[in-house]
């Protein structure tokens, strides 16, 4: 058996070893530099000052649902994903 | 002496199109966000990828960061949020390939046998934390890899320090199970795979 102690001792190791001596490319800094330079970003105003976890990370089941609140939220969600899903279809036409 | 600069100012220097604060920045972090893509993708090009994305969305954020809160864990969430895209596109088998296929270039190196093992061992955690949920994966990372506590994990992944728990708790139990069958052959001298072995030290 295992102990939890010599778990945690082999996640750890496993990972900093993985990871230890790794650096990334030059090639990568310059290339930031240079599509930062050319306004390759999109500097917006909605910017938040901590970016939403992704879709999908947050795991909403983890937390007591409340239907009250889910039957606010459906029309904005609606809306905001066909709002979404249209804006590329506009931009093929 | 010149004082270094704080992140802080670097960040009110991007703010007014800096781009060697950018440098200066990305210099100072660019480990924190790579060995944490890294860690997740196992991708080195993805690794690489995740951390120019990063800071692209740093400067283009620049205006809207509270500098009065650490820059760190608005970097790792940028971060997860990118490896978690990643992990949910790309398909598993084809990572494994290519991390077979680097272990089989790599070099040979003086204790052949004694690597061999250490990188089988390896590649066995590695294998184990990639079948874990991806928010149980970025816990994993985040806890054993960056050692934050469980509150800053809590605040990077936006969920109480009940949830990070329980992703740990549940991720390492995965974990001890994968690895308990995998090594207890190694550890068991009863074990079918090592009584030839034991047999052979007796005599």
């Amino acid at each position: 058996m295992i102990q939890g102690d010599t778990v945690d001792s082999l996640i750890r190791s496993a990972l900093q070893t993985e990871v230890r001596s790794a650096e990334p490319s030059s090639a990568v800094r310059a290339e930031l530099l240079a599509a930062a330079a050319g306004g390759n970003t999109l500097r917006s105003a909605l910017g938040l000052a901590i970016p939403p976890l992704a879709d999908g990370l947050q795991e909403t089941l983890e937390r007591p649902i409340d239907f009250s609140e889910q039957v606010m939220t459906v029309i904005p969600l609606a809306r905001k994903h066909l709002l979404l899903l249209a804006s590329p279809l506009y931009a093929l036409r | 002496m010149v004082p270094t600069p704080t992140d802080r100012e670097l960040i009110g220097r991007l703010c007014i199109g800096d781009l060697a604060a950018l440098g200066t920045l990305y210099d100072r972090y660019r480990l924190l966000v790579f060995h944490t893509a890294l860690a997740i993708t196992h991708d080195r090009q993805s690794a690489e990828d995740i951390l120019q994305e990063c800071f692209l969305k740093l400067n283009a954020y620049a205006r809207r960061i509270d500098v009065s809160l650490p820059l760190e864990p608005w970097l790792y969430r940028v971060t997860v949020n990118q490896a978690y895209t990643w992990v949910t596109r790309r398909s598993r088998w084809l990572t494994s390939l290519e991390s077979v296929i680097d272990r089989l270039v790599s070099p040979a190196r003086a204790n052949a046998e004694h690597q061999l093992e250490i990188s089988e061992l390896q590649s066995a955690i590695q294998h184990a934390i990639d079948s874990l949920p991806p928010s149980q994966r970025m816990t994993v990372v985040l806890y054993y890899l960056n050692d934050l506590s469980l509150k800053e994990i809590s605040y990077i992944l936006d969920c109480p320090v009940g949830t990070v728990k329980s992703r740990l708790h549940y991720g390492r139990e995965q974990l001890k199970r994968q690895l308990q069958t995998y090594l207890q052959p190694r550890l068991d001298p009863q074990s079918p795979g090592n009584r030839s072995v034991s047999a052979g030290q007796k005599i």
